[in-house]
C-alpha cells in the first residue's frame, strides 16, 4: 500500500488492500480464539485492544469489498 | 403357539425380537426384484416411479415397519436402527442409479467436463462459466480422478448421490445426538431427513460436497458446546414473563462473546477443531457461492442459542466467503453486479421466481410440483408442531430451522433460493418433526402443549405411535419417491442418448458447434473450449426453437426422447414436436447422420 491508495479512492479496492485486510481479520480472529481457549490469562487492556482491532479491521475489510464493487463492478 | 427360539444364555427370545431386521432383509429383497424388473425405457411422465412395480413400495413398506418397530424397542439397538435408516436412503437415493443406464441431469456432465479441462490443463478457465468462479469442489475432483486413475469423471456420476447422501448420515448422527432431542427422536428425525429429502442436489456437483461440509461444521459445533445453564437471581413469574427474559438474553453481551455456551472438551482439542472448522470454511468459500453464507447464518443461530462459545468462526467463515467473492470470483461480478445484489430484499420477486413460476407445465408435471410443495408443507408444519411440544435446554434447533431463510432477503438463486434454503434447513426441521411425534419431557425450556400422558393405556399408545410413525415416514417416504425421480422423463437419459452425444463429439472439429432444442442431454463432459454447445433456451415455441437453430448453423443437431419429454412435460409443446422439427432440419440442409431407438443424430450437409 503506498501513496496510490491515498491519492485514488478507487485503490482501495485493490486485491493487494483486500487481501492484507482479510490476512489481518483472520490472524486477530485465530489469535483471539487461541487466547481464550487456552485460556490465556491477558490484561483487560490487552483483550479491549485486541476485540477493537477485530471489530475495526473487519469493518474496514467490509468497506474495501465494497469500495471494490462500487468500482469495478 | 408362540415360536420361541433360545439365546446363548438359554433365555427363550421371542422370534419377534429380530422381526425389524428381518422386514429390512425381505424390503432389500424386493428392492433387489424391483431393480431387476424395471424397465427403464418403459419410462412415462411421472418419471421414475412410472417404472417401480409393486415389489418397491411393499419393500419400502418393510423397510419403514421394521424402523418403526425397532425404534420403539427397549433397549434402543443402534445397530439395527443404522442398518434400517441405510436401506431407507438406498430405496430413495438408489433405485435412480440402480435402473436408470447413465447418470441424471446435464448439469453433472457438465461438471465433468469442467473437471476434464482441469485435469488437461492444471487450473480453472476463468470467464468460462460462473461456476467456475468458485472452482475449489472441481479442483478436488479433479485430484481424485487423477489419483483413482480415471481418465475422467464420469465414472463418480451415476452412483454419486447415494454415495453422497450416505456421506451425510456421519454428521446427521452427530447432530441428532447432540441437538437436545430424545435418542429416538433423533432417529426418526434422520429418518425423516431421508424421507422427505426431495430437492435433488445431491447430483455429483460441489453443492453436494459443500452441503456435507456444512452438515460437519455443524455437528461438530453442537457436539462441542453445551447451553450453560443460566442462573438468573430472581426468575420471572409466569410463562411468558419467563420466556421474554429469556428471549432478551439473546443480546446480551456474555452471549455475543460465547460466554454462555460451554464445554468439555480440552484446549489442544477444541484448538484442533476450530483450526479444522476454519480450513473447512476455507474450502467452502472456494467452492460454492451460497454454502458458505449459510454456514455464518447457521452458526450465529448456534451463538445466539448458546450451542457455539467461540464467535470467531462465524466472523472467520464471512470474511473467508466475502473475501473469495471479491477477489477470487472476480471474474463473475465484474461488470455484472446486479446479478448478486439486484435482488436484495425483493422477497416477492424471489418467491415469485423460486415456487409461482414453477408451477406450470402439463397436468403430470404440475401434480408433481405440488406434490413437493405440499411434502415440504408438511414437514415443516410438523416441525411447527414439535416447536409447540418439546421440552429444551436451547432453542438451536429452532434457530438453525430458521436461519437460512435470511438468504432468501438476499438472493434469489437464479430462481432456486428457496430450494436450497429449505434444503439447509431440512436436517433441523426433520429433527423437529420427529419431537412433534417423540417429544423431549425435560429441559429449562417448557413446551407451549401440554403433555399427553397415556397412563394405563400404555399398550394401545405405544401400538399407535408405532403407527403413526409407519404412516409419516411411509406417507413422506411414497411422497419422495414420486416427487425426487418426477422429472426422470426428461433429467435421466439412455444408452442411445449417451451414444448419440458420443458421435456427435467424434464427428465434430474444433471449433464446430452442437445444437439442442434445449438443455436436457448427457453433455458437455469434454472439450469445452474447442467445441460449443447451443441451445436456444427459452423461445417461446418450438418452431422458434427451429428457426433459431437454423441460424445459429451448428454442424450437428442432437434431437433425443428426453428433450423431447421436456418440451412436452415442461413447456406444453405438443406431441410429436421434435418429428416436426426434425423434418424441418431435413428440408433446410441437414442429413440424419445416425439415429438410435431414443435419440437422432442430424449432421449438416456439405
Amino acid at each position: 500500500m503506498n501513496g496510490i491508495v491515498f491519492a485514488n479512492a478507487g485503490a482501495l479496492g485493490a486485491p493487494q488492500v483486500i487481501f492484507v485486510s482479510l490476512a489481518a481479520v483472520v490472524t486477530l480472529l485465530c489469535l483471539r480464539a487461541l487466547t481464550r481457549v487456552m485460556r490465556l490469562a491477558l490484561s483487560r487492556s490487552v483483550s479491549q485492544v485486541l476485540d477493537g482491532s477485530i471489530v475495526v479491521l473487519f469493518l474496514l475489510f467490509i468497506v474495501l469489498i465494497i469500495v471494490r464493487f462500487t468500482t469495478i463492478g | 403357539m408362540t415360536i420361541v427360539r433360545r439365546d446363548l444364555n438359554g433365555e427363550p427370545q421371542p422370534i419377534r425380537n429380530f422381526l425389524g431386521l428381518f422386514l429390512g432383509f425381505a424390503g432389500l429383497v424386493l428392492w433387489l426384484v424391483a431393480v431387476h424388473n424395471a424397465d427403464y425405457l418403459k419410462m412415462g411422465a411421472y418419471g421414475l416411479v412410472s417404472v417401480l412395480g409393486w415389489p418397491y413400495f411393499v419393500g419400502l413398506a418393510f423397510v419403514v415397519m421394521g424402523f418403526a418397530i425397532e425404534l420403539l424397542r427397549t433397549p434402543l439397538r443402534s445397530g439395527r436402527l443404522f442398518a434400517l435408516v441405510v436401506l431407507l436412503a438406498i430405496f430413495l437415493y438408489g433405485t435412480a442409479s440402480a435402473i436408470e443406464p447413465v447418470a441424471q441431469l446435464t448439469d453433472s456432465w457438465v461438471h465433468a467436463g469442467f473437471i476434464q479441462y482441469i485435469i488437461q490443463n492444471g487450473h480453472p478457465l476463468n470467464g468460462y462459466d460462473a461456476r467456475f468462479s468458485w472452482p475449489g469442489g472441481f479442483s478436488l475432483s479433479a485430484i481424485l480422478v487423477a489419483f483413482t486413475g480415471q481418465a475422467n469423471a464420469i465414472a463418480f456420476l451415476r452412483w454419486f448421490p447415494i454415495f453422497i447422501e450416505l456421506s451425510y448420515l456421519a454428521p446427521l448422527l452427530v447432530i441428532a445426538r447432540f441437538s437436545g432431542v430424545s435418542r429416538r427422536a433423533g432417529w426418526l428425525g434422520i429418518a425423516l431427513y431421508y424421507a422427505t429429502n426431495w430437492i435433488f442436489q445431491d447430483y455429483f456437483s460441489p453443492q453436494a460436497l459443500n452441503y456435507l461440509f456444512y452438515l460437519v461444521v455443524i455437528a461438530a459445533v453442537l457436539a462441542c458446546w453445551q447451553p450453560r445453564r443460566l442462573d438468573r437471581a430472581a426468575p420471572e413469574r409466569g410463562y411468558w414473563k419467563e420466556r421474554v427474559a429469556q428471549s432478551r438474553a439473546l443480546m446480551t453481551h456474555s452471549r455475543l462473546v460465547g460466554n454462555d455456551a460451554t464445554t468439555t472438551w480440552g484446549s489442544v482439542e477444541t484448538i484442533s477443531v476450530l483450526g479444522l472448522l476454519g480450513l473447512i470454511g476455507l474450502a467452502s468459500a472456494m467452492s460454492h457461492q451460497l454454502t458458505p453464507y449459510a454456514m455464518v447464518l447457521a452458526l450465529a443461530a448456534c451463538l445466539l442459542t448458546r450451542r457455539l462459545g467461540r464467535p470467531e468462526l462465524v466472523l472467520l467463515i464471512a470474511a473467508l466467503a466475502l473475501g473469495w467473492l471479491s477477489l477470487g470470483a472476480s471474474n463473475y461480478w465484474v461488470g455484472h453486479l446486479n446479478v448478486i445484489f439486484g435482488s436484495v430484499g425483493q422477497v416477492s420477486s424471489t418467491l415469485t421466481s423460486n415456487v409461482t413460476s414453477r408451477v406450470s407445465g402439463a397436468p403430470t408435471h404440475l401434480l408433481v410440483v405440488e406434490i413437493r410443495i405440499l411434502l415440504t408443507g408438511a414437514l415443516f408444519f410438523l416441525a411447527g408442531v414439535g416447536f409447540l411440544r418439546r421440552y429444551t435446554d436451547s432453542r438451536a434447533l429452532e434457530a438453525l430451522a430458521g436461519a437460512p431463510f435470511l438468504l432468501v432477503a438476499a438472493q434469489s438463486y437464479g430462481g432456486e433460493g428457496l430450494l436450497r434454503v429449505v434444503l439447509f434447513a431440512l436436517p433441523f426441521a426433520s429433527l423437529l418433526a420427529a419431537s412433534a411425534i417423540l417429544p423431549s419431557q425435560s429441559g429449562t425450556i417448557r413446551g407451549l402443549l401440554p403433555k399427553v400422558s397415556i397412563g394405563r393405556f400404555a399398550g394401545i399408545g405405544r401400538m399407535t405411535l408405532r403407527l403413526i410413525i409407519i404412516g409419516v415416514v411411509l406417507a413422506f417416504a411414497l411422497a419422495t419417491t414420486i416427487v425426487r425421480g418426477g422429472n426422470d422423463a426428461y433429467a435421466s437419459f439412455s444408452r442411445g442418448e449417451l451414444a448419440a452425444v458420443n458421435y456427435a463429439y467424434a464427428h465434430v472439429h474444433s471449433g464446430d458447434t452442437i445444437g439442442l432444442v434445449n438443455y436436457y442431454l448427457p453433455i458437455g463432459q469434454r472439450d469445452i473450449t474447442t467445441v460449443a454447445v447451443y441451445d436456444p433456451g427459452s423461445a417461446g415455441s418450438y418452431q422458434n426453437i427451429g428457426q433459431l437453430l437454423l441460424q445459429a448453423k451448428p454442424t450437428i443437431i442432437i434431437l433425443s426422447q428426453s428433450e423431447e419429454a421436456y418440451g412436452e412435460e415442461v413447456v406444453g409443446f405438443p406431441v410429436g414436436w421434435e418429428a416436426t422439427l426434425e423434418t424441418t432440419f431435413v428440408n433446410h440442409g441437414y442429413r440424419i447422420a445416425a439415429h438410435w431407438n431414443t435419440a437422432t443424430v442430424l449432421k449438416v450437409s456439405v
